[in-house]
């Protein structure tokens, strides 16, 4: 379907380093990574502060619409209506953050529970939930979210919920991919011969062997499900109005961006930083927890 | 593999009537019925009551469903409510839009990033290879909508070298054609070309430390002949696999792009579908999104067998 859909690329293998990379490359390679942490840092902050910071609300009107971003009064200036840009992103952080982070722990619970269940016992219950994951897959990804979320009528927990829904599926099978290799391991054979339950082996034994590398692709996944947010918010599907949502600011402004190409590249700006921010982070932990999944 | 085929297509059979399912249970689920759309809200409620009828909205869902799958299995996907044409006619009319977006996209994508990969690949953390690597990472943050914004911002408001929106058909004039479908398809690219530049450069530095590349070179053959002769080939199977697969999702239609420039595709048709409640229609689009997606699927994985001989002996 879309462009945003790109289930998160296998960007953690072992190539990405090359084996030959300097000691000076690799440091230079941490930049990005304490850059994404700060962002992601600094993001988080303020979007739990913002009913505390002295912005102005998200949907008041501050002063003469369109107005470029000034040193004194609107750091970032206001939009079509006169709105304060800067509170707008901070709300807009606030609600991408609150919707991405649910919606990835949803779908790391459900989807990490259902894909325990694929990897350890297999046979019927795999397949049942391989058709259940091919359905949702198979589905239009934006038009499964839309359809979903006007079905459970439009407000922040639908959207959650249907994002969600949208993400259990790769959870599942990144789970089950984890649990089939840990299930062969010497002690999960082990405790089996010392006649565990399922119950014990799956949660005690194989769990917390899957858990690092499920939680790193998690975090890619919420960069994800940030973008389609984004989208979703940008086609005007997203969250309802008059929330602040930066891809609805981005779709608000963008027939003015011949005259005002600010008002569209900050929410723009913000979006891609945080996605940035994600991945790299993300991907690091998604790597660090392959090589040490390799090396046992 | 011919049943490995038939055990994918057979399964295709649970998950199209589970989607179909679904489908028609999600619109039933929406606030408001597809004849208050179509009246609007000044419509009375015996004038809604009436045109739900016409409609033969009013029979019970299972009804409704069934009669929809019996006529589906004989080739009719019913008629668009919101159109007054036929399903399949309205899909035909617009499958080729987005048949010829996608194929551009993934073309443009590869021919930036094969070359791309093979030179950075064989550098290995040298200057182009990382300036290409933090541009990839980039590329892969950038939401395929703010992609395309800033595309239309530099290459249609600034630069004025293609149409801000809209679709000019093949037939009328083949090069205003090929400019509408360029800067859709490049929004798209960007981030598959990215994708593919990571994957192919991981693969030519997997591949270039295969010992018949050291003995290819200690022959004495030039560095670019070994590279394109010798290690490109080898390197394919992963981004073969991944262009396919991005060409199966393509195929569904890039609702996001279609909609910004306009183009009527099959993503537009399903956004323009969903307020209007129209169920044929988005129930069409699902099918036919669906099993494309599936077939692209198989397809790739028969093909990768065909360039791979070692799966086939498997």
């Amino acid at each position: 379907m879309s462009s945003v859909m790109q289930p998160a690329p296998p960007t953690g293998s072992a190539a990405e380093t090359p084996p030959t990379a300097s000691r000076a490359a690799r440091r230079g390679a941490k930049l990005p990574l304490w850059v994404g942490i700060g962002w992601i840092a600094g993001l988080a902050l303020v979007a739990l502060l913002a009913d505390v910071l002295p912005i102005a609300g998200y949907d008041e009107v501050v002063g003469a619409p369109m107005q470029g971003p000034q040193l004194t009064g609107e750091p970032l200036g206001t939009d079509a209506i006169g709105r304060s840009v800067l509170s707008r992103i901070v709300y807009g952080a606030r609600a991408s953050m609150a919707v991405g982070l649910t919606a990835a722990v949803l779908g790391l619970v459900v989807g990490g529970f259902l894909g325990l269940l694929a990897g350890y016992f297999r046979g019927v219950v795999e397949a049942t939930i391989d058709i259940l994951a091919e359905v949702v897959q198979a589905f239009p990804p934006l038009l499964f979210l839309i359809a979903l979320a006007a079905a459970l009528r439009p407000s922040l927990a639908s959207l959650t919920l249907a994002l969600a829904a949208l993400i259990i599926p790769s959870f599942a099978r990144m789970t089950k991919g984890s649990v089939v290799a840990q299930s062969s391991r010497e002690f999960v054979l082990a405790a089996r011969a010392m006649g565990a339950s399922h119950w014990r082996i799956m949660f005690r034994e194989i769990l917390p062997n899957a858990l690092m590398s499920i939680v790193a692709f998690s975090v890619v996944v919420m960069a994800l499900l940030i973008v389609i947010e984004g989208s979703l918010s940008f086609l005007g599907f997203g969250m309802p109005m008059p929330y602040p949502s930066w891809g609805g600011m981005v779709a608000e402004a963008k027939d003015r961006i011949a005259s005002h190409p600010s008002l569209t590249f900050i929410p723009a700006f913000f979006l891609f930083m945080t996605v940035y921010a994600l991945n790299t982070v993300g991907d690091h932990l998604r790597r660090r927890f392959d090589v040490e999944q390799s090396q046992l | 593999m011919l049943r490995q085929v038939g055990s994918r297509l057979l399964r295709l059979v649970p998950v199209l009537f589970l989607i179909t399912l679904l489908t028609t249970a999600m619109v039933d689920l929406m606030p408001g019925s597809p004849a208050l759309a179509m009246l609007g809200d000044q419509a009375t409620p015996e004038q809604v009551a009436r045109l739900n009828e016409q409609l033969g909205l009013d029979r019970p869902f299972h009804v409704r469903y069934w009669d929809w799958l019996t006529a589906a299995l004989g080739g009719d996907l019913g008629t668009s409510l919101r159109m007054g044409l036929p399903v399949t006619t309205a899909i035909a009319q617009r499958f080729p839009v987005t048949l010829e977006i996608a194929v551009l996209s993934v073309v443009l994508a590869l021919l930036v990033a094969v070359p791309l990969a093979l030179v950075a690949g064989a550098r290995a953390d040298g200057r182009l290879d990382r300036t290409a690597t933090a541009l990839s990472s980039a590329l892969l943050s950038l939401p395929g909508f703010a992609a395309a914004v800033l595309l239309i911002y530099l290459l249609a408001v600034r630069a004025r070298l293609f149409p801000v929106g809209g679709w000019v058909p093949f037939t009328e004039d083949p090069i205003g054609n090929l400019r509408s479908a360029v800067l859709p398809a490049l929004s798209l690219a960007l981030m598959e070309a990215a994708v593919y530049f990571r994957l192919l450069r991981g693969d030519v530095i997997r591949t270039l430390q295969e010992k018949f590349v050291l003995s290819a070179r200690a022959r004495g053959l030039p560095p670019g002949y070994v590279l394109f002769r010798h290690v490109l080939r080898p390197s394919l199977f992963s981004l073969t696999t991944v262009a396919g697969l991005s060409m199966g999702r393509l195929l569904g239609g890039a609702v996001i792009v279609e909609s910004l420039f306009a183009l009527p595709g099959i993503g537009f048709l399903a956004i323009q579908s969903v307020p209007f409640q129209d169920v044929p229609a988005i129930q069409g689009i699902v099918v036919v999104v669906a099993v494309t997606y599936v077939l692209v699927n198989i397809a790739v994985d028969v093909g990768y067998s065909v360039i791979d001989p070692r799966i086939r002996a498997r």
